[in-house]
């Protein structure tokens, strides 16, 4: 069996009956995501590869509570690492940096040596419907989701960082995250 | 709908208001609590939840892209390894022996058809998906997002090439009978040349279609639902079309 041509789903189930190969497949998938994303959260790569170690461990100890009809499992992994980064940074007393994100260029599927083609349609697809959504944002919008989503900043938090009023961020959070939603459902072709 | 809890009262409305913010975990914590609750009660909300959840992911894709170091595949891989088995002692190591390979041969007998057909499937399956992939990472290919025709709720892209292409669709309505899938290059003028049919079953499939020997030409493509495998011209439904 080609594990490496098996979907995300077929491979999880591997996992939970303890097939390590199956995990290695899923780690050469995504772990240059799930790192990119730590990264970007903490920006420490020592940090940022225990995060990273940590997530895909986590898969191989709860792989058989993944259901697929809840959900994609790379919306999974990356939930899970982004908890446990932002964990990190509360836990140091880290104050989170800039929040501006450094958007990669071209067809980069963020999948490493191994693609499965859900990687290659369904990341190609968002980071494109992200990039040009995110892109026609104001920037005050588009600094308030960042600073919620790498930072892991409530709104009140953001506020108090931007010295700005804190219904202004709420009207500037929610105007651009009904942005972003309307731009990814027009796009959203194949997920 | 509007409810009571214990410190706060909170509509619907209030919840669609409250929910791009609990998705991204910017709620204070009495707020998060209240619409949690909320939820837990309330299902008219889980395609707006979904949907700002998924906003996430596309944040995430979007980051630019660095690579871990090679060691951290092998602390992974080790911190998993299983650790080698501790053989039993006497009468205890026997039974327990003759019952696993019992459980096993049952396992085996029950199985067997099942697996075998399943690794037919499986091969087949790799094998399309080895060369969409293979198609996907050649320097010269194209992808190209297919909509979907109104009352269609198929989804799809193509991925081609000067001399190959490939559509990946998910979600096509069924066939019956004779109908197939008919793929249609469209060029500057409106005019349809075939690609090919195909058929489809149940959840995603890659179909490798040829391309034309004057690609230059055209700039779209469609799939319709043909009657049979006979159209030299579209006689069905469009399902999904794209521009190249």
């Amino acid at each position: 069996m080609e594990y490496a041509q098996l979907d995300d789903a077929t491979l999880v189930t591997l996992v939970a009956r303890r097939d390590e190969a199956a995990l290695a497949v899923l780690y050469d998938r995504y772990s240059r995501l799930v790192y990119s994303v730590a990264m970007r959260i903490v920006g420490q790569r020592q940090l940022a590869e225990d995060i990273t170690l940590d997530a895909f461990q986590k898969v191989w100890q709860a792989a058989d509570t993944f259901r697929r009809e809840r959900g994609r499992f790379v919306t999974w992994l990356i939930s899970m690492t982004r908890h446990r980064a932002i964990d990190e940074l509360r836990r140091l007393g880290v104050r989170p940096e800039g929040a501006s994100v450094e958007l990669s260029q071209g067809i980069d599927t963020g999948a490493s040596r191994e693609d499965s083609v859900e990687d290659v349609v369904w990341l190609a697809h968002k980071r494109e419907a992200v990039r040009r959504a995110l892109a026609g944002l104001p920037q005050p919008q588009r600094e308030a989701l960042e600073l919620a989503y790498f930072c892991g900043l409530t709104q009140q938090e953001i506020a108090e960082r931007l010295t700005t009023p804190l219904g202004t961020v709420k009207t500037r959070m929610r105007m651009g995250m009904q942005k972003l939603r309307r731009a990814l459902e027009e796009a959203d072709a194949v997920d | 709908m509007k409810e009571n809890v214990e410190e706060a009262t909170v509509t619907c409305e209030e919840v669609e208001e409250l929910l791009p913010a609990y998705a991204l975990g910017a709620l204070g914590a009495g707020e998060a609590a209240t619409v949690a609750r909320h939820l837990a009660r309330c299902f008219r909300h889980a395609d707006s939840l979904d949907a700002y959840e998924a906003i996430g992911d596309g944040l995430a894709a979007a980051v630019r892209m660095v690579s871990p170091s090679p060691q951290l595949r092998t602390r992974l891989l080790r911190s998993v390894a299983a650790p080698p088995s501790t053989p039993l002692q006497g009468r205890r190591r026997s039974y327990v022996g003759w019952a696993v390979a019992a459980a096993l041969a049952a396992l085996v007998i029950a199985f067997g058809a099942w697996g075998l057909s399943l690794q037919r499937q499986i091969d087949n399956q790799a094998a399309s998906r080895a060369r969409f992939l293979e198609l996907a990472r050649r320097p010269d290919a194209h992808m190209v997002p297919l909509e979907a025709a109104e009352g269609s709720v198929a989804k799809g892209m193509l991925i081609y090439t000067d001399s190959e292409a490939a559509v990946w669709a998910v979600a096509l309505p069924p066939l019956e009978g004779t109908e197939v899938f008919q793929c249609w290059w469209i060029d500057k003028d409106g005019e349809r040349v075939s690609g090919g049919s195909f058929v489809a079953g149940e959840g995603p499939g890659i179909w490798f279609i040829p391309m034309p020997s004057n690609a230059e030409d055209f700039d779209g493509i469609g799939i319709t639902l043909e009657p049979d495998g006979n159209s030299a011209d579209p006689r069905g439904p469009r399902i999904l079309s794209g521009d190249l």
